[in-house]
């Protein structure tokens, strides 16, 4: 009965019709933008932005950095050894332990 | 009717997809209040009562706890800046990699997005090392002796804030060392071809 209702009712007016299709579309790109937001894929452009905008920065403060010599698959290659090496140097688990703020730790045992 | 159903289910379903934090402005009150209101804050969410034993303890030894923060307040201080440092010179080594393979013409974008990862790990541990910092100078100012209770609970938070600090510069690790085997390895594969 209801159903049969609602059919009438966009069936017969064009303006309910057009405003119903207009507002199911809405939802619909409602719909989709929140699933965008949530995605991976959205976090990937935000990353990309970030980097971007980081990069410009960089790039006028990189004079420090050769930026106009040739580049071969072999220095990405040592590159990645000294960002390996730099990175075996970083003891997160022992810099920030949380050992350090324990009972023990502090001196707050009997 | 329909319409109204439609809608009623597209609400409900934005309810669900929405996280909290599209939505909400990610800005902690917290340094706005005093160490006191702080403190006070964090006992009355804990709903910490300490009993008479854990009283004694604090009021013999806190202050040397106190001493031994405050040597680690400077010793961390020291190790996140070294840490943002080491990842800010990644990023603009990445930068001048980058710039070298472009003018070669070889396609280097990937750089953008590892650097753009590395911004927001860097962000990351500035934040939650700012939270940290925060919470120990209020362990360490505390007066430990009249008020145990509010040392007692602002340790609970500073423990928790030393698990997320050392969570942060694990992330910055993984990101670069997942960048050797996704972004570096196409860059080489690039660079050969």
């Amino acid at each position: 009965m209801e159903t049969e209702h609602d059919h009438r009712i966009v069936g017969t007016n064009p303006v309910v019709a057009i405003g119903f299709a207009i507002g199911v579309a809405g939802l619909m790109v409602l719909t989709t933008f929140l699933i965008f937001i949530n995605s991976n894929s959205y976090k990937t452009v935000k990353q990309i932005e970030a980097g971007t905008k980081v990069a410009r920065a960089l790039q006028s403060s990189n004079s420090e950095y050769d930026t106009r010599s040739p580049i071969k698959a072999d220095d990405i290659t040592v590159y990645q050894n000294s960002v390996e090496q730099r990175l075996k140097s970083l003891d997160d688990a022992n810099d920030f332990s949380p050992e350090k703020v324990s009972n023990a730790g502090l001196g707050l045992t009997f | 009717m329909m319409f109204l159903r439609l809608l009623a289910i597209t609400l409900v379903a934005a309810v669900f997809l929405v996280p909290v934090n599209t939505l909400a402005v990610e800005q902690s009150n917290d340094s706005q209040l005093s160490t006191d209101q702080r403190l006070t804050n964090a006992v009355n969410d804990q709903h910490l009562t300490l009993d008479d034993a854990t009283k004694a303890l604090l009021n013999q030894k806190c202050q040397v706890a106190q001493v031994n923060l405050q040597k680690l307040q400077e010793k961390t201080d020291t190790i996140v800046e070294s840490r943002i440092n080491t990842y800010t010179t990644f990023q603009k080594e990445q930068q001048a990699i980058k710039l070298r393979m472009a003018r070669q013409g070889v396609d280097a974008s990937e750089i953008d997005l590892l650097i753009g990862k590395l911004q927001q790990g860097i962000d990351d541990l500035t934040l939650t090392a700012n939270n940290y910092g925060t919470t120990l100078r209020d362990v360490i100012t505390v007066d430990c002796i009249q008020k145990p209770e509010q040392f007692q609970a602002g340790l609970v938070v500073l423990r928790s804030r030393q698990s997320q600090l050392l969570q942060s510069a694990n992330n910055l690790k993984k990101i670069m060392n997942d960048a050797n085997t996704s972004t570096f390895l196409q860059l080489k594969k690039r660079l050969t071809a």
